[in-house]
């Protein structure tokens, strides 16, 4: 493949190919290792982690919805010590840029977490979630508060020197302000769309689906919400976007770019097959040659009139 | 795969038989998983189905499966021919090793499928008696005639005693009557209330289990943690580590 043609940067994060796995879709990067070589990806982003090892939230944590699925997992992860002990020495061969994703309860937390990933060479970048749904404090608490996502992106700005990444949560009335709260912190990156909040209900047992009641949609079902966030960003912002929400095909992920995202992140489709992102991969490459572009460069954000 | 026969065998209960092109590695106690529909995107999820029979010369692979939702109902239409994407031999089976034991294995609903590829499996190493339960005769027939050609002991439970016992499986288990030989090993598999059971009469009486789990899956290959089990050595994936455990490792919700 040529290399050149698929080549997209990210601000200082320069990746062979836009296709991006992610958090929560991929393990920790080597669980598909029997499925294909993850080193045909842009870049890997792997499971959110905490500062303590969490155990996730009751079962059933997943409930699908048409064309869609309701998740409620709930951070299930090893914690920041267990991760920088067990994982990375399972990870620092990979050949592929990995992005560390992180969830605090606090502020503190955030910049705690992105402390201890400062110095650790593995790590490329470091994405901030702010938009988890399924936890009761933190997560989507700080994602849907302007004020909040400007307060925790200073905070990890002043500890982390690599590319920051913000997470942003699509629950919000204006995606916009929340993005230029994470760029006045001094966010490098912005990845949106984190699920939507939804919920199912059992008809026969008349409650949730979900023990937690709401869950975090993600699937084709929600595509076009989060193109539609990601072109109102790419109109109204000047920062790289790694635009997620429902790919599930190259041709998805080329509207993605098209709406302005440098990057795309594929999540749900890994989970009805394991090798949707590599997939993708050779999707975009396959419409980029029919269509005679020689570089991404040509289409991203080619939508914007 | 292939759809090579796809048909009725009980009330809402289907075997489905599917060919492949490929050498079938499936060990009993794995599993499969099912994309219903490639064209479409509802349902969106594959679907986890523990194997019933593999065929190792034919390259065939029968699972059992109860219509009772949205994928399963789309599974009862596909036709002789049909193809359909599979993800083969997934997850941790059953262990194959035990020889010269009394084992029994026990088995509630659709959950009595793998315990037919594992008798097939481990028959002619060991004594082999199956105890099956389920709400009524007509659930149990196909079952209790499968095992019946392998000319292993069957013994029955129904919820309405119209086939043997009247009660739970675990209620005829331990029923000192019925097994009157020490058991050595037990292999189990069936809805969670039926696990959770067993759990506590193995507790008394010292008996090594191995329970396979249905647990609602996402992906089946370990990335989504959907299916994470409690256990006493911490968090396991059904998909992965499992879906078959040392029962009494097994921490159920209350």
């Amino acid at each position: 493949m040529s290399k050149k043609l698929l080549n997209t940067s990210l601000g200082k994060l320069k990746l062979k190919n836009p296709v991006i796995t992610a958090s929560g879709t991929f393990g920790f990067g080597t669980e598909l290792r029997d499925y294909f070589p993850v080193s045909d990806l842009g870049a890997v982003t792997l499971k959110g982690i905490t500062v303590k090892e969490s155990e996730g939230n009751d079962l059933p944590r997943i409930a699908e919805t048409p064309a869609g699925i309701l998740n409620s997992i709930g951070l299930e992860n090893p914690g920041i010590k267990n991760f920088k002990k067990n994982i990375i020495p399972e990870i620092k061969d990979l050949e592929v840029p990995m992005i560390a994703n992180i969830s605090g309860y606090s502020i503190n937390e955030f910049k705690y977490l992105a402390e201890e990933l400062e110095n650790e060479k593995t790590i490329k970048a470091v994405e901030v979630n702010v938009s988890c749904p399924n936890i009761k404090n933190g997560g989507m608490a700080f994602g849907t508060d302007s004020d909040m996502i400007f307060e925790v992106t200073k905070e990890v700005r002043k500890v982390y020197t690599g590319p920051m990444i913000v997470k942003l949560s699509p629950n919000v009335t204006d995606i916009v302000e929340m993005a230029k709260a994470a760029v006045e912190g001094g966010a490098d990156i912005i990845s949106l769309i984190n699920t939507l909040l939804g919920m199912a209900i059992d008809v026969d047992k008349k409650k949730a689906v979900l023990p937690n009641t709401f869950g975090g949609l993600s699937g084709p079902a929600i595509k076009p919400v989060a193109l539609r966030m990601v072109y109102q960003l790419h109109e109204n912002l000047d920062i790289p976007i790694i635009g997620m929400g429902g790919i599930m095909t190259g041709e998805d992920a080329i509207e993605f770019l098209l709406a302005g995202a440098s990057a795309v992140g594929v999540g749900t489709a890994t989970l009805r097959d394991p090798d949707a992102s590599q997939k993708i991969v050779y999707e975009i490459r396959d419409y980029l040659k029919k269509n005679n572009i020689d570089s991404l460069d040509e289409i991203i954000g080619k939508a914007h009139k | 795969m292939k759809i090579k026969s796809n048909k009725k065998i009980g009330p809402k209960i289907y075997k489905m038989q599917l060919k492949s092109n490929k050498k079938i590695k499936g060990k009993p106690g794995q599993f499969i998983h099912l994309k219903i529909n490639s064209e479409s995107y509802d349902p969106l999820l594959r679907r986890p189905f523990s194997i019933f029979n593999v065929d190792y010369d034919k390259n065939l692979l029968t699972i059992i499966y109860k219509v009772c939702g949205r994928g399963t109902e789309l599974m009862e239409k596909l036709k002789n021919g049909d193809k359909v994407e599979v993800l083969e031999s997934l997850g941790n089976g059953f262990s194959l090793n035990e020889k010269n034991k009394n084992i029994i294995l026990v088995g509630g609903g659709m959950g009595i499928a793998p315990l037919y590829f594992l008798a097939k499996e481990i028959r002619d190493k060991n004594n082999i008696k199956v105890l099956l339960g389920a709400n009524n005769q007509k659930e149990l027939n196909f079952f209790e005639s499968k095992f019946s050609e392998l000319e292993i002991e069957v013994y029955n439970a129904t919820m309405d005693g119209s086939l043997g016992f009247e009660g739970t499986v675990i209620e005829l288990l331990n029923n000192k009557n019925v097994i009157k030989d020490k058991i050595d090993y037990i292999y189990s598999c069936g809805p969670t209330e039926m696990l959770k059971e067993l759990q506590s009469l193995i507790k008394n009486q010292n008996i090594e289990t191995e329970a396979s789990l249905e647990e609602r899956m996402g992906c089946g290959v370990g990335v989504c943690l959907s299916c994470t089990v409690k256990t006493t050595n911490g968090n396991m994936r059904a998909c992965k580590e499992g879906p078959v455990f040392p029962l009494k490792d097994v921490i159920f919700n209350e």
